[in-house]
């Protein structure tokens, strides 16, 4: 498999109870969901790789991007319910369902509550479960160099991502996606305590897709995960640390793919 | 011109190769640095420095709200206020402030001001602030919920201040089903309200629409200018009229016989309250969502420094500090007053590594040689 140029992107805004929410759509195929992670909405080269076998819908969380910051959302099992309407809104009964770290946890709460309604699910170094003894690695007091070694294992993969300044503009926005990431996830720290009880209820097929290497949601989570949703499989991704679909796109797209089929 | 002499009771006996070996004083400082022994002597000695204030003729004497940090030893400044209330007998206790956000207890604050008010007789200010950033790291609270809360608690507090009957609370962040505070405060309605703050506009016209007394942070005169400036345009568009007693200067002040000896003993103790005191890693300062974007712009595109870069030239330079002889700082300050149009000055005069003589050398001599220099007719009315 191999990255192609990029597709077609649409953009939409969906009218929900609590405000509207900018969902990116491209691809053909059956309905894929994707949640994005905190690194922020912004269409990814792995995401034309799904693109060519699925129609891929991406919402942006409110708070960040373009899409606003709204009363009465206040952690992922919210989020949760506005996923729930906005599928509504797209008129999907039915979705593959794919979360990524911030994403992942949103997912498991959605299917957690719908379960149904998702024909297959995958979690990526999902954050969202309690482990006090390994809890999750505390990103906001991360600097850049920290941040890196945490996300990434290939370094100077890092180091090219993050090269250059950035602006004033860019600073802002990425601090206020942060922010919004602050306000689903500081307390309880990136975890719903009552989460991981309710997985069992998840009858769906389910992939959890983990980076060897994670820094900021260690391994053990994505044992828990998988031991707790009563049909899943782990798979750990050689070489990668939090973001593989970045720093192993074509690997971890791969496996996908292939539990997809 | 009123005169307050404000405290941050720092613990300055830090290992000599601090600065190479720890990025921040505050958050993540391990408290095995911390000697009881040495601190409980501190104690005493900062407590002696307050209450020396009132005899060299301060109006006021300040503590604040500081947690896991090596620079204020103040995480409950109710405490401390409560011994100045016994160990003193005219001036104005103020407690600048409460934190009110990274508090999950309005209610508890209330009471302990509401008592405090009546132990004193009516000499309580309330100062009521959001709690620097790292602060959320320390107490676990959202940072963006600070400005909510804040609002939110302010409310509830001053309505369980001026209600005679209980009452509920169905807020968003707090609520009680019984609210009945006693005692109620002395002063009536309630203790006078202070807002310390880095003058962000949210929060200027928040203490302008209240009608509360602005109490600038450490800065540079320019910046403290334009928060005067913004608090009087949020003053203006609200129809508040503002006296300039509503408008307070926040400075680490040091008086001695000559400005070259001023500048000579003043300089360690300058640098460390900056450099090492307030030293803090960049991420711990500002959580995200504690700052509003608009607020943010500001400060990025206006290149502020970090205190722990500053230079004590910088510092001199700047205004961050006020430091010389009895006339040069009455000549400062009274230029700054006109320049500023400041009322209250709050000056921290045990500043860093000060030892207990020098802090009370530098209180006496501020007392004896430079408030008289003002007019002090208003003050004592």
């Amino acid at each position: 498999m191999t990255i192609t140029d990029s597709v077609q992107v649409e953009v939409t805004w969906i009218e929900t109870t609590w405000g509207r929410i900018r969902v990116q759509s491209a691809g053909s195929g059956p309905a894929l969901l994707y949640l994005h992670p905190a690194a922020g909405s912004s269409w990814r080269p792995f995401l034309d790789l799904l693109a060519q076998d699925y129609r891929v819908h991406v919402p942006e969380h409110p708070g960040f991007g373009e899409t606003e910051l709204y009363d009465g959302l206040d952690d992922p099992h919210d989020l949760a319910f506005l996923y729930l309407e906005l599928l509504d809104a797209l008129d999907l009964e039915s979705v593959i369902l794919v979360g990524s770290s911030f994403g992942g946890w949103i997912a498991a709460e959605l299917a957690s509550i719908a379960h149904r309604r998702f024909p297959k699910l995958v979690l990526i170094d999902a954050v969202g479960l309690r482990i006090p003894e390994n809890p999750v690695a505390d990103t906001f007091a991360m600097n850049q160099a920290e941040t890196a070694a945490a996300l990434f294992h290939d370094q100077e993969f890092a180091a090219r991502l993050f090269a250059g300044e950035p602006t004033v503009e860019q600073i802002v926005q990425m601090t206020s996606d942060k922010a919004a990431l602050a306000h689903y996830s500081w307390k309880p720290f990136f975890n719903n305590p009552k989460l991981e009880a309710r997985l069992h209820r998840i009858g769906t097929p389910t992939l959890v897709l983990w980076g060897q290497y994670d820094g900021v949601v260690a391994l053990v989570h994505g044992e828990r995960y998988a031991a707790a949703i009563p049909n899943a499989r782990l798979e750990v991704i050689a070489d990668a640390a939090h973001s593989p679909l970045l720093e192993k796109p074509a690997e971890t797209i791969a496996l996908v793919t292939q539990f997809l089929r | 011109m009123y005169f307050n002499c404000f405290h941050l009771m720092p613990y300055p006996h830090l290992p000599a190769d601090f600065q190479e070996n720890y990025e921040s004083a505050s958050l993540d400082i391990p408290n095995a640095l911390y000697d009881p022994k040495v601190g409980s002597t501190l104690y005493a000695d900062y407590i002696d420095e307050l209450v020396s204030a009132e005899a060299a003729g301060f109006d006021g004497v300040c503590v604040n709200e500081h947690h896991s940090s090596a620079y204020g030893l103040m995480p409950s400044p109710n405490l401390i206020a409560a011994a100045l209330v016994q160990r003193t007998e005219r001036v104005k206790i103020a407690v600048l402030g409460n934190a009110l956000p990274v508090r999950d207890h309005p209610l508890r604050i209330a009471e302990e001001i509401a008592m405090r008010d009546n132990m004193s007789k009516g000499r309580i200010i309330s100062g009521f602030v959001r709690g620097i950033g790292y602060e959320y790291y320390a107490q676990g609270i959202t940072p963006t919920h600070s400005r909510e809360r804040f609002e939110e608690a302010h409310d509830l507090i001053v309505k369980a201040w001026t209600e005679t009957e209980p009452f509920q609370w169905y807020g968003k962040h707090y609520e009680f089903r019984y609210v009945n505070v006693w005692p109620r405060p002395y002063q009536d309605p309630h203790p006078p309200i202070w807002v310390p703050g880095s003058g962000s506009y949210e929060s200027v016209k928040w203490a302008a629409q209240h009608g509360y007394t602005f109490l600038s942070v450490f800065a540079p005169t320019r910046v403290q200018k334009m928060w005067f400036d913004s608090f009087r345009k949020a003053a203006d568009e609200v129809d508040r009229e503002l006296t300039s007693e509503q408008i307070g200067l926040s400075i680490p002040t040091f008086v001695a016989e000559t400005d070259e000896e001023a500048h000579r003993r003043a300089r360690v103790h300058m640098e460390w309250l900056f450099q090492i005191g307030l030293r803090i890693k960049r991420e711990y300062y500002f959580p995200p969502g504690y700052t509003s974007k608009a607020s943010l712009t500001n400060m990025l595109k206006s290149g502020a420094k970090q205190f722990a870069h500053l230079s004590y030239d910088d510092l001199v330079k700047d205004g961050y500090i006020l430091v010389g002889s009895s006339n040069t700082v009455a000549e400062k300050l009274h230029a700054m007053g006109e320049d500023l149009g400041f009322g209250q000055l709050t000056a921290t005069m045990q500043v860093g590594s000060m030892g207990h003589r020098e802090a009370l050398e530098n209180i006496a001599r501020f007392g004896a040689e430079v408030i008289p220099l003002f007019d002090r007719a208003e003050a004592s009315a």
